[in-house]
């Protein structure tokens, strides 16, 4: 069993590795791969067009595409243990609606001047959004956390989010009626995601926190594995309950949080690798989980730049667009299969 | 009672749920319950008396509306949870959702109040497991994953769990509820040998007062808002199980300890013979409304003949005589005759 998963955890480093490669070398921008290599390993020779578009550009944005992979399908994978509930996502309690929310502030309510700078993607443009976005999420962060304590039914508290997320999509809606069509063009511009508007300085806080909210989950993992059984069994065990939920909510809307404010919301791959983890490993303990999770969640989350490259041509599609269409077809195929499973052993 | 001897004490225990402002709903109040080391307590009432909510208040799941719970002498509801989950283990009622894990990971499970705080199982922890898998009889489905058992199988790997967490005292709710008679003799004879060897105590609720009557060392019988504590046949002496559970149309039977369905029949026979073939014939009758009676005040006679290869059923009725060859055609006949009769 262990020698098998050995295997595939080495396989899945090196389809990791190899994207990463691809995901550098891969672009618009067509750069030959003999000169890619010599820049991406320090060389300063080269044309410095190059230089910047590999530094600069896709070095990071290979970089977030690592981070958001690993930190939205660890997200997924607490929520879905957290609430018993195949589907829920990094997005369930109302989290990226806020980031969502923040945004639209921004962008829709600034003039037409706004609207442009936030298209072209200025600085002042960039950090705002990011801004609006951390804020919206913390926000709603905050009134889950605050209700979770005089709330004791984990299904309540996931119709508040979204309900929740119905009442803020509104507000949205509003906003985007009144607003300029320039405006309204960077918002959904930002709603389709983007691992391309992180940059290195970004990156000093991404990576910290983004690391520490894997490794809370990590640690976790016992209190997860209880959950497994539901509240009742988990706290017969042991379990502090109102402590630990408290720790997923706070670590799963960081993680997504933070994420949401510096690419976007980015669609499905918070709920498919979950159960794409769980059908490559056959596992349920979540100190392997964890790991294995934000393995696949990097993995998956590079391929789906790769391809949002368009490899060969110079132009871009959003990122949202390929997690979903790799997404969907993921978790139609893993339920499919495990029906088939069930049925067979229905068999015997 | 030897106080040495006790672990638990349910302790001026009021129970139930809050309900809007100051309206109480309370289910059971003023509970004074001791329990013994070594004692298997069958916990029965009917449904919606409070029997989950006791066990769920028992096991610190569920606040007491007023009262308190002592396990060895200390509060379950200031007690770290950690310690209380060595003390006390808990099987919940209904299937838990357990799809996709596999049998050892869930026994494994019971181990958690005594490993670290990543949960990684020790030498002893492994061991305790091999353990309960091998009385538990459940070695072989040890790798096989929940989703591929059967109800009875999975019960006993979540009881199994609980026998892991080697606690003194185990609660379990309707542990053998949706289960065919022999799994539930199974779980019944586990639980009785494991009282007996290692002297836990286990608290059991079950709707099954024959199984309750043959296994229990004593009976907390729930009568409207409180609970009669005592072994069952002195309940039984004393009328509790009349008391509590007779209706119209269900009495129970003190002579013979279960229940039956009261019909009142019109015709009255008496059944003579091989007294095995008496036993089912009477219970075929009974249920098409025909009472079977041993005094000399009847309408007809029923002289079962019977040996190895055949039996024959001779009905006297009235002025008629008639032979069967088997209790489908003599109720069928008879319950043509009841019709006729009736009209």
């Amino acid at each position: 069993m262990l020698r098998k998963n050995k295997y595939i955890i080495f396989i899945l480093l090196l389809i990791t590795v190899i994207a990463f490669c691809f995901d550098i070398l891969l672009g618009s921008v067509s750069i030959p791969i003999g000169e890619a290599l010599k820049i991406a390993t320090g060389s300063t020779k080269a044309n410095p067009t190059w230089v910047t578009i590999i530094t600069e550009f896709r070095i990071p944005k290979a970089i977030t595409a690592i981070l958001a992979g690993s930190a939205l399908s660890v997200c997924g994978l607490l929520m879905q243990t957290f609430f018993r509930n195949p589907l829920a996502d990094p997005y369930v309690l109302g989290i990226s609606s806020g980031a969502s929310l923040g945004v639209a502030l921004v962008i829709l309510t600034t003039g037409t001047i706004g609207g442009k700078l936030f298209i072209i993607g200025s600085i002042i443009g960039r950090i705002s959004i990011t801004v609006a976005a951390g804020i919206g999420a913390a926000a709603v962060l905050f009134i889950i956390t605050a209700f979770s304590k005089r709330i004791s039914s984990n299904v309540t508290l996931l119709i508040l989010g979204l309900m929740l997320g119905y009442i803020i999509s509104s507000i949205e809606s509003v906003l985007k009626y009144f607003s300029a069509p320039e405006n309204l063009q960077g918002y959904i511009v930002w709603g389709m995601g983007n691992f391309g508007n992180v940059i290195w300085q970004d990156l000093v806080l991404l990576i910290p926190v983004v690391l520490v909210g894997l490794l809370s989950a990590f640690l976790l993992s016992k209190q997860l594995n209880l959950l497994l059984l539901g509240e009742s069994y988990a706290s017969s065990m042991g379990a502090n309950i109102k402590l630990t939920r408290l720790l997923i909510i706070i670590i799963a809307g960081i993680l997504g949080g933070i994420i949401t404010a510096f690419c976007g919301p980015i669609a499905f791959i918070g709920i498919a690798v979950p159960h794409l983890t769980k059908s490559i490993f056959n596992k349920y303990d979540h100190l392997l989980l964890i790991p294995f999770v934000a393995l696949v969640g990097s993995g998956l989350a590079l391929i789906c730049d790769i391809i949002s490259q368009l490899p060969g041509s110079d132009q871009v599609i959003p990122i949202n667009v390929v997690t979903s269409l790799v997404g969907a077809p993921v978790v139609i195929w893993i339920i499919l299969q495990q029906k088939k499973i069930k049925h067979s052993s229905f068999m015997e | 009672m030897n106080s040495q001897n006790e672990v638990l004490k349910v302790n001026n225990l009021t129970i139930g749920y809050k309900g809007k402002k100051s309206l109480k709903n309370i289910l059971l109040k003023d509970l004074e319950l001791p329990v013994d080391k070594g004692d298997l307590i069958c916990l029965l009432g009917p449904n919606g008396s409070g029997k989950s909510t006791l066990l769920r208040t028992i096991a610190g799941i569920q606040r007491p509306l007023k009262g308190n719970v002592l396990i060895d002498g200390k509060d379950i509801f200031t007690l770290d949870r950690k310690l209380l989950a060595q003390k006390l283990g808990v099987v919940l009622t209904g299937n838990a959702d357990t799809a996709n894990i596999p049998v050892n990971s869930i026994v494994s499970m019971g181990r958690f109040p005594y490993n670290n705080w990543l949960g990684m199982m020790r030498q002893e922890d492994l061991k305790k497991v091999d353990e309960v898998l091998n009385i538990t009889g459940l070695e072989k489905y040890r790798n096989k994953n929940m989703s591929e058992l059967s109800d009875g199988i999975r019960q006993k790997v979540m009881i199994a769990r609980v026998l892991a967490q080697d606690t003194p005292v185990i609660l379990l709710d309707e542990p053998t509820a949706f289960l065919d008679i022999p799994a539930k003799l199974e779980i019944m004879h586990m639980l009785r040998t494991l009282v007996r060897e290692s002297e836990k105590s286990v608290i059991l609720s079950t709707h099954d007062l024959e199984m309750a009557l043959q296994s229990a060392d004593k009976i907390w019988l729930i009568t409207k808002d409180s609970i009669v504590s005592d072994t069952p046949e002195d309940l039984a002496l004393n009328g509790y199980f009349e008391r509590t559970f007779n209706t119209g149309d269900v009495e129970f039977l003190p002579g013979k300890g279960i229940f039956k369905m009261s019909y009142t029949g019109m015709l009255k026979l008496k059944v003579t013979g091989n007294e095995l073939v008496v036993f089912w014939t009477e219970k075929a009758l009974e249920r098409i409304g025909i009472t079977v009676t041993y005094e000399n005040n009847y309408d007809g006679e029923l002289i079962i003949t019977a040996n190895n290869h055949e039996k024959e059923w001779l009905l006297k009725l009235g002025n008629q005589e008639r032979m069967f060859d088997s209790i489908a055609k003599l109720l069928a006949f008879l319950s043509r005759s009841s019709i006729n009769n009736s009209q």
